[in-house]
């Protein structure tokens, strides 16, 4: 057995330092003890522990999520009998004493809207067999719950419309709550960084 | 909680329980930093590379699909990091390397024994920032982590040939880069 298939088989692991030839096993010590000089034995400092759990604890409920919570989380509110009295008061003087207003309609009350201040997006995920499906990305930090796509009737396509303003956006759907995975209609992908991919979607100015 | 396995952790965090996620930190989190550290970093990009890791870990949580190899995952993430990160610095890196290494060089040898070992500090540096970036992985995780070619392979989602092929390579090329200090008294 030759030097180079020895070191093979020792780089693999099947056989131990002690068994290559001398001079293989010398150079072998010594390209060793080299690389040890590098070796960084020091602890991580105390301030990593502190960054990552102070970023993870304010970022574990994105701040779109805390702002749906406040507006459909039911409350109690506590208002006096005096007030109330007052503010039913106020109310039926408007009904009654202001003259009709002239609704707009179609686009004009669209375009005002903070809901639809961005590009309305559809995003379209067929899975017949899918109990659930949830759009994530970076538009929503990532959000681990998602926003829930509309169940489809017959056909296993579920859709969603996201307003979003014009920009590059990465995004997966997350099927059954569970797994993650990428739009196969995308009109792109990028590399998430955890071996698997992420969509790309790009919202440009005035899409609908 | 620190007796839980990484299975049962990632499980409470899923659940809400954020703190929890405090003691995968802490368990990896030296690893992760020596790592960094071994791939060329310096110590405060190897914090910042492992902190955003760790960051992205927790965000993605659910993305482990082996909550018992949450290792290897988080693994997986920071040496992503470190290979986006290296290709933004390597040259600033190269070029750090060298003026380090001409700065202890004009010193000279002398009979200071921490600046000889200084010097080879440097060139092993040096002579592994030369090697490519999946052979210097290969050999870091082998000689200064300890791993086998099948953990490495698990580690770095890659075939086991082909870690036999990069750590061969690898060493081939960090020998002939540190020619000159193979001599037993060179250091």
């Amino acid at each position: 057995m030759n030097d180079d298939t020895q070191l093979e088989r020792y780089l693999a692991g099947d056989t131990s330092l002690d068994a290559l030839p001398d001079a293989l096993q010398s150079e072998e010590r010594r390209l060793k003890a080299l690389v040890d000089t590098v070796r960084h034995d020091e602890p991580a400092r105390a301030e990593l522990f502190e960054s990552v759990m102070q970023t993870v604890s304010t970022s574990s409920t994105p701040a779109w999520k805390r702002a749906v919570d406040w507006l459909f989380n039911p409350r109690e509110i506590r208002v006096s009998p005096a007030l109330a009295g007052v503010a039913l008061a106020v109310i039926a003087a408007a009904i009654i004493l202001v003259p009709s207003v002239e609704v707009p309609t179609g686009d004009a009350v669209a375009g005002t809207t903070p809901e639809a201040s961005g590009v309305v997006t559809r995003f379209v995920f067929i899975a017949p067999e899918a109990r659930s499906v949830s759009l994530t990305g970076d538009f929503v930090e990532w959000d681990a719950d998602g926003i829930p796509l509309q169940q489809p009737q017959t056909n296993g396509v579920w859709t969603l419309d996201v307003p979003l303003e014009p920009g590059v956006y990465e995004y997966a759907f997350i099927i059954d709550g569970q797994e993650w995975r990428p739009d196969p209609l995308a009109m792109a992908s990028a590399d998430d960084g955890f071996g698997m991919e992420n969509s790309v979607v790009i919202v440009a100015e005035g899409r609908t | 909680m620190t007796d839980l396995s990484d299975a049962a952790i990632v499980a409470r965090v899923l659940s809400g329980q954020t703190d929890a996620f405090g003691v995968l930190v802490k368990r990896h989190q030296d690893s992760l930093i020596a790592y960094a550290r071994h791939m060329g970093f310096d110590d405060a990009t190897a914090h910042d590379i492992v902190q955003d890791g760790f960051v992205r870990a927790f965000r993605h949580l659910q993305r482990c699909g082996d909550p018992d190899r949450f290792d290897g995952w988080v693994f997986t993430i920071v040496s992503n990091l470190c290979r986006t990160v290296g290709k933004k610095r390597s040259r600033r890196v190269s070029e750090d390397l060298e003026a380090h290494a001409d700065h202890l060089e004009a010193e000279g040898p002398g009979p200071d024994e921490r600046a000889e070992a200084g010097i080879v500090r440097v060139h092993v540096r040096r002579a592994l920032d030369s090697v490519p970036a999946e052979q210097r992985e290969a050999i870091v995780l082998m000689y200064l982590h300890g791993h086998s070619v099948r953990e490495i392979a698990e580690r770095t989602d890659s075939s086991v040939s082909a870690v036999k092929m990069r750590l061969k390579r690898g060493r081939e090329a960090l020998k002939h880069e540190l020619e000159p200090f193979m001599a037993e008294e060179a250091v």
